[in-house]
């Protein structure tokens, strides 16, 4: 038997020998062992096999796309990002001879919102006339449905390139940076902010004249509030600024900051927050304290050498002055930037013509005004600086007890309330009401005590910790809460308030941030607000992997690991995926979806690894891609996909099944009908009724007792709803009609609407419209056109006054009713 | 932690033929486009990747950390405590063992 490690030794020896000799050598090693001889020879050959298959489809030309972009056609892809392409095209109506570059965005990327928005700010770019910015020569959405941008095109180098390459000193390429300047605060006084500017967007021509690219996605400033934050863009960490990280508005300042990385990075050669690939420089960066690293301390003699000077000469150059302006620009507080880039510019050219830069001079100034405005009171109050130190020491006394006092009090709260008493009687039958109690409890002792937001950090975080849970009782989506989303989200929003300050760098805080993040996805995804909640993700994703990863062991937000945190966060955003792709219709869409879930279930793999007292849930993951498949299935018209979704559905149901059998408790109960349920269902769609009738009764009599054991929850009254419908709904199809009829009427009994249907309120639409079409079918199938009209006719109306039900499945029902109605009228 | 999901029969839609752009593949990664994420492949894979951790079990979490997780090479050799070159050699050995387990099935 030969054993993994010699064979991985010769593996990777072999490897390192030239290509023709590798076939000997191996065999020279392995004289006697003719198993490893076996086994290197096969991994090499198929090692050499993967390169050869890489290497042919990476160097393939990607499609040019054939759609017409209003006169233009694409001619060869020539870059590539996050979510556009970018051709070279031409003219294709002959009219006259143009080449242009053509950048497309990806169309599912697109909401009605974005698309709104995308053609308003292009008539602004239009208007953008300055020899630094690249021209907009026309845009518009193509044949194929995806929005387009022209531009003309630049031959170029990027400038970090271009100034390495021409061994640029110092004050060279200063003087290329007024050139970037001079148009970024052109487009800040037209009100666009760039929000990506890196190096790779800032080319420098044959000439040496700047040309900056990429304003195809920026934001306009200030014409209507966040309108940065409700869209999903992929930025450049290295040089977004903190606020950006965080997912928040991205203003001038932002845009003053990226440059600050760029220029530091051309005098430099460095980074200004340690080493780029590092998660901890990412992470601290994200919570917003990292503070830059002077520049004379991150110099090389490779990077002296690229700028055509000594270590010791590039050292000099860049302290004092040079140091101030990069670190003003690189503020963590936006406030204390650089308020426009035309002031950062100005101290450039300061410095070139050896005046004194105002950001030196100003850090007194500003740190004076700080002051008076944080000590108004102190300084009225003391007229004689003696009673104003007097003064602010009691003050200061009063406020330390005080928070002492608030400190051990919500401590209290958490610990007792929120914590041991509630986790108690969350695991017992029929606890919401008991749960509700808790809640109002420990909610008027928030309320006592929170007064304005609290300064100290440890306080803070208390409180915000306290207000995820809160959140939690209150309405966290899909589990058994109270269901009250709307007091749900605005405790989360106060956590997500409360830990997104910029001065705690705790992690801490950033695991409730995250927390409180998760939390209000989870509600978007509830609300149908798809795209939302996938941007809220996409922004909270990479910090909480980094905070589950390296962070200190034993973080907790709410309750939750981080472990559990990051995993929840990933199942979402497969969720929000899916549930976007089924609106679109979109088989690709679903493709993705199915991917995230994949991730999602080697994310729980990994969290097992990691700590392996934590339940094995990679099972139960399967569930979600058992979904996604049974989409794809739709989508594609493939029953194979059933086939593999059923599959998925099954090893879902047995790590359910195990672990209600470890730890048998209500919540545990539930997920093991669902799992059931879901797999019936699937079956079902396979079109094995029976299996599926089977299956659905026995998710039935798990679920009802844990339904009728906790009367006020709407969750559970729905979760049992949402099994009968399988029942019945299998049992129909199956020809056993009577008994469907019953079980659907039932699950009817159980699902009302209120009157006016807020946003929380649209996944029950959903199944309150699924009932009444699964009611329409059995009713058909009896001969009773009137009452299927009458169950289609209820369905119409609910999905008219707002659901995530899909438009295109809207339109079914309208279609299906239209015809129901037309047959029982005829029928009278 | 759940989600009620309840998929109408959209068996009837599927009736209306087969959909464009549905046989579009997503790679697991980059670095193992060879691997359609939504494919049966997944399943294969999933076989292979237990069998590879039986006999090297970090191997697989490294390919867990970098494929799925997302997690770039100096995050991996930090989680695992160990060698960025350490990690490439994992990554090549356990790539170059997973093609010639898969890739002869799928071709």
């Amino acid at each position: 038997m030969a054993s993994i490690e010699r064979i991985e030794s010769v593996f990777h020896q072999a490897l390192a020998q030239p290509p023709e000799l590798r076939a000997a050598w191996i065999e020279a090693q392995c004289r006697d062992d003719a198993a490893t001889l076996r086994e290197v020879l096969s991994l090499v050959e198929a090692h050499d096999e993967m390169r050869r298959e890489s290497a042919a489809t990476s160097s393939e030309p990607a499609p040019v796309p054939g759609a017409q972009f209003g006169p233009y056609c694409a001619v060869e892809l020539i870059g590539r990002g996050g979510m556009s392409a970018v051709y070279r095209a031409r003219r294709a109506d002959g009219q006259f001879e143009q080449t242009v570059a053509l950048k497309i965005l990806s169309a599912h990327l697109a909401s009605p919102e974005f698309l709104r928005r995308f053609q308003k700010e292009r008539q602004l770019l239009a208007t953008l006339r300055h020899p630094h910015i690249t021209r907009l020569v026309d845009g518009g959405v193509s044949s194929a449905g995806d929005p387009f941008l022209i531009t003309e095109l630049i031959e170029g180098q990027a400038i970090d390139r271009f100034c390495d390459g021409g061994r640029l000193p110092v004050a060279a390429r200063l003087e290329l940076l007024l050139q970037v300047c001079d148009a970024v605060d052109y487009a800040h006084r037209n009100l666009i902010v760039h929000r990506d500017l890196k190096p790779a967007n800032i080319l420098v021509d044959a000439e040496g004249s700047v040309k900056l690219l990429d304003f195809g996605t920026a934001g306009l400033l200030d014409a209507d509030r966040d309108t940065t934050v409700t869209r999903a863009r992929m930025l450049t960490p290295r040089y977004a600024s903190p606020e950006q990280i965080r997912g928040e508005r991205a203003g001038i300042a932002s845009d003053v900051f990226s440059l600050g990385v760029v220029a530091y990075e051309l005098l430099t050669g460095g980074w200004p927050f340690g080493d780029p690939a590092s998660v901890l420089s990412q992470m601290n960066r994200a919570v917003g304290n990292t503070a830059a690293s002077v520049p004379q301390g991150v110099i090389t003699p490779g990077a002296a050498e690229s700028r055509a000077v000594s270590v010791e000469q590039l050292r000099r150059a860049l302290k004092g002055d040079l140091s101030a302006i990069l670190l003003r620009a690189l503020c963590a507080d936006p406030a204390r930037r650089y308020d426009t880039v035309r002031e950062l510019a100005e101290d450039v050219r300061r410095y070139l013509e050896g005046r004194p830069v105002a950001a030196r001079g100003g850090q007194w100034l500003y740190r004076a005004r700080k002051f008076a405005a944080r000590n108004r009171w102190r300084i009225v109050l003391g007229g004689a600086a003696a009673a104003a130190v007097l003064a602010a020491g009691v003050y200061s006394f009063l406020e330390y007890g005080r928070n002492q006092r608030r400190m051990v009090q919500i401590r209290e709260l958490s610990r007792s309330y929120l914590t041991d008493i509630f986790r108690e009687v969350s695991n017992l039958p029929g606890s919401s009401r008991a749960q509700m109690m808790i809640l109002s409890q420990a909610r008027t002792n928030l309320h006592a005590i929170e007064g304005d937001a609290p300064r100290d950090p440890e306080l803070r975080r208390a409180l915000a910790d306290a207000y995820v849970r809160l959140a939690e009782i209150q309405g966290e989506p899909f589990v058994l809460s109270m269901g009250d989303s709307a007091g749900a989200l605005a405790s989360y929003r106060k956590a997500e308030s409360l830990s997104s300050s910029t001065r705690d760098r705790n992690p801490q805080t950033t695991a409730i941030l995250a927390g409180s993040r998760m939390g209000i996805a989870a509600l978007q995804v509830r609300a149908g607000e798809y795209r939302e909640a996938a941007a809220t993700l996409h922004s909270a994703l990479d910090p909480a992997r980094q905070l589950w990863l390296t962070g200190p062991p034993g973080l907790e937000a709410g309750g939750r690991s981080t472990a559990a945190i990051y995993i929840r966060m990933s199942m979402l955003l497969g969720h929000a995926l899916m549930r976007a792709a089924d609106v679109d219709r979109s088989a690709g869409g679903i493709r993705e979806a199915l991917a995230q879930f994949q991730r999602t279930i080697a994310i729980a793999r990994e969290a097992r690894r990691r700590n392996p007292s934590l339940p094995d849930l990679a099972g139960r993951y399967s569930q979600y891609t058992g979904y996604a498949l049974e989409l794809l299935a739709a989508f594609t018209g493939d029953p194979q996909y059933y086939r593999q979704g059923l599959e998925a559905h099954l090893r879902a149901v047995e790590s359910d099944r195990a672990e209600f059998a470890r730890l048998a408790n209500p919540q545990h109960q539930r997920d093991y009908a669902d799992a059931l349920a879901g797999a019936a269902w699937c079956a079902h769609l396979a079109g094995e009724h029976g299996v599926a009738i089977e299956m659905a009764g026995h998710a039935l009599t798990l679920m009802e007792p844990v339904s009728l054991s906790d009367p006020s929850s709407l969750e559970a009254r729905h979760d049992l709803a949402a099994v009968y419908l399988r029942l019945g709904g299998s049992e129909q199809a199956a020809g056993r009609v009577s008994d469907g009829l019953r079980h659907l009427a039932k699950a009817r009994s159980m699902v009302g609407l209120p009157e006016k249907i807020g946003p929380a309120d649209r996944e029950t639409v959903v199944l309150y419209v699924d009932l009444r079409e699964q009611l329409a079918q059995a009713l058909l199938k009896r001969g009773d056109r009137a009452g299927a009209a009458q169950a289609l006719g209820e369905a119409v109306a609910a999905v008219r006054a707002g659901s995530s039900v899909p438009p295109w499945r809207a339109a079914e029902f309208e279609r299906q009713w239209q015809a129901a109605a037309a047959a029982a009228n005829e029928r009278r | 932690m759940l989600m009620r999901l309840i998929l109408i029969d959209h068996a009837r839609q599927a009736r209306a033929g087969k959909r464009p752009g549905s046989q579009a593949r997503v790679p697991l990664h980059e670095e193992m486009a060879w691997v359609d994420a939504t494919s049966d492949e997944m399943l294969d894979l999933d076989v292979a990747l237990n069998e590879l951790e039986a006999v090297a079990e970090r191997k697989v979490r490294v390919l867990d950390l970098r494929y799925f997780l997302g997690c770039t090479n100096e995050e991996a050799a930090q989680v695992l405590g160990v060698s960025r070159p350490t990690i490439d050699r994992d990554l090549e050995f356990a790539k170059a063992w997973l093609y010639r387990r898969l890739a002869g099935r799928s071709r």
